[in-house]
């Protein structure tokens, strides 16, 4: 990999002189460095399937249920948590059984690294704040709306309303990814990613 | 970018919900056997959610803090998860405070509590009070502690998972915004990671190229309840109002995380000489969208 001036260069990858985590010995600059690293890479030795405090070794995790149904009056869990699918879809893979796509498809071609085909979507999400269903309009290849449809969540509808115009302008913006605050409503974010992942054309 | 451009390499990207968030991992090359490093990445997240959850009361950390008074034999993984919140907490004199669950759930972040009777409001102890060997794996509560992981849980996630990613051309992990990115993108190009407005979510505030690192943002508006969000000042409960925001850049997404956090609660000036003592970069955002870069940041920028 080559490493070109301006960018980051490798982390935790040894003593090389260009590396910005280290100070002039080599050593991780800060104590809480160090102390991250050794804790990341204690914890992954050990692996996850001898972390299991009942020890046992199974492969499939235990079903997270038990603590999704200790959310009352709340809709059914997302089965999406569930657990690992081995379908081999190549786009986001958080469908849920709820999903139905309501698409008239029509594959549009485009330069832009996802694309999505033309048609109406429908998702639904639901986070132990309650359940969600949207609805998302490509036209173009582009997201043109993305409309709650269903909301069942603790939180009053109005105060989420303000969440569909962000994936509009998410998708304009030129990044990979955003870091940001966690937002709580996610179950609008599963609901959108899960209608989106039915209009990605596969390339 | 003068120097060349690898050519598109196909990736396969994964949206799952953990933590009460969606998980992004999304795998650059490595054709074959993604699919199954994807999986691997994601069990790191149940794991980590099934040990740490405060929201849980049969996680290990929930039947850890029903036992006072002995040494508790726990997994490596809570060990490591609570020494290391308990070491970030004597660094930043308490602004970091892993046992700040009562001061959570009393503020309204409760959400689970109905039924995880764990936490009990008024249980009293203190980060003192929590004793880690990780010779042994062992944690002493000397006192009742309601515990919380939360700050250190989602980062030490997304480090396992990258670290099963890690050796591919290019690999991404972002737990709602908590993003560590290797290699480069599936058009050849670094990672570009945009900083949400703190004021203005729908904009971005600022890029920067990730390459091989984590950045984590903690902010005034994420988990709002009406008493304010959940970044709590240990010492008065009350939410911190110092930072509107705060972005750092780490090697790993468990100290960006915790640092982040730590950063906010302690305000504009003492959160980024703690940063630049931590050898992380930040860009810390003041109410009036005054910002601060900490540590290098500027050199992050695209």
């Amino acid at each position: 990999m080559n490493e070109r001036p301006g960018q980051p260069p490798r982390p935790a990858s040894g003593n090389r002189k260009t590396n910005r985590w280290l100070d002039e010995q080599g050593r991780l600059k800060g104590t809480m460095a160090g102390l991250s690293a050794a804790a990341i890479l204690a914890v992954y030795a050990a692996g996850y399937l001898r972390t299991e405090a009942d020890g046992t070794s199974t492969v499939v995790p235990a079903q997270p249920a038990a603590t999704e149904t200790a959310s009352p009056a709340t809709q059914a869990p997302a089965t999406q948590t569930a657990r690992p699918t081995t379908t081999p879809v190549a786009s986001a893979s958080v469908a849920t059984p709820r999903a139905t796509a309501t698409a008239t498809a029509t594959a549009v071609a485009s330069t832009t690294k996802v694309t999505y085909a033309d048609g109406t979507y429908s998702g639904s999400g639901s986070s132990r704040h309650g359940g969600m269903s949207v609805e998302v309009v490509v036209q173009g290849g582009k997201i043109v709306s993305a409309e709650i449809t269903q909301c069942g969540t603790r939180y009053p509808c109005s105060r989420i309303s303000q969440l569909p115009a962000r994936v509009i302008a998410a998708q304009s913006a030129k990044v990979d990814y955003v870091s940001g605050a966690t937002d709580s409503s996610v179950a609008f974010a599963s609901a959108v990613a899960q209608a989106l992942a039915q209009a990605q054309v596969k390339s | 970018m003068n120097a060349a451009v690898a050519a598109p390499v196909r990736s396969r990207r994964v949206t799952r919900i953990f933590m009460d968030t969606p998980v992004t991992v999304e795998l650059v090359g490595c054709d074959r056997d993604a699919i199954a490093r994807i999986d691997a990445a994601f069990q790191w997240f149940e794991v980590v959610e099934r040990t740490c959850s405060r929201f849980d009361p049969e996680s290990e950390l929930s039947q850890l803090a029903a036992r006072i008074g002995e040494p508790v034999p726990v997994t490596r993984m809570l060990a490591m998860a609570l020494d290391f919140a308990v070491e970030m907490a004597h660094l930043t004199g308490g602004a970091f405070d892993p046992t700040l669950g009562r001061l959570l759930a009393e503020a309204g972040f409760d959400r689970n509590h109905r039924t995880g009777r764990h936490i009990q409001p008024g249980g009293g102890g203190s980060v003192e009070d929590v004793v880690v060997d990780v010779e042994q794996n062992t944690v002493l509560l000397r006192k009742p502690v309601a515990l919380d992981l939360g700050a250190v849980a989602k980062g030490l996630a997304v480090d396992l998972a990258a670290r099963e990613l890690a050796g591919a051309p290019g690999f991404v992990v972002d737990a709602g915004g908590d993003v560590c990115a290797g290699g480069h993108s599936s058009s050849g190009q670094p990672w570009r990671i945009g900083i949400r407005h703190p004021r203005d979510t729908e904009q971005l505030i600022d890029t920067v190229v990730l390459r091989d690192a984590a950045i984590c943002t903690s902010g005034d508006y994420e988990r709002r309840t009406p008493a304010g969000h959940h970044l709590l000042e240990p010492q008065s409960g009350r939410s911190a109002s110092g930072l509107a925001s705060v972005s750092v850049i780490a090697p790993s997404a468990m100290l960006a995380d915790a640092l982040s956090t730590a950063a906010f609660v302690l305000g504009p000036e003492a959160g980024a000489a703690l940063l630049e003592r931590e050898g992380a970069a930040g860009l810390l955002i003041l109410p009036d969208l005054t910002t601060i870069e900490a540590g290098d940041f500027a050199r992050y920028r695209p």
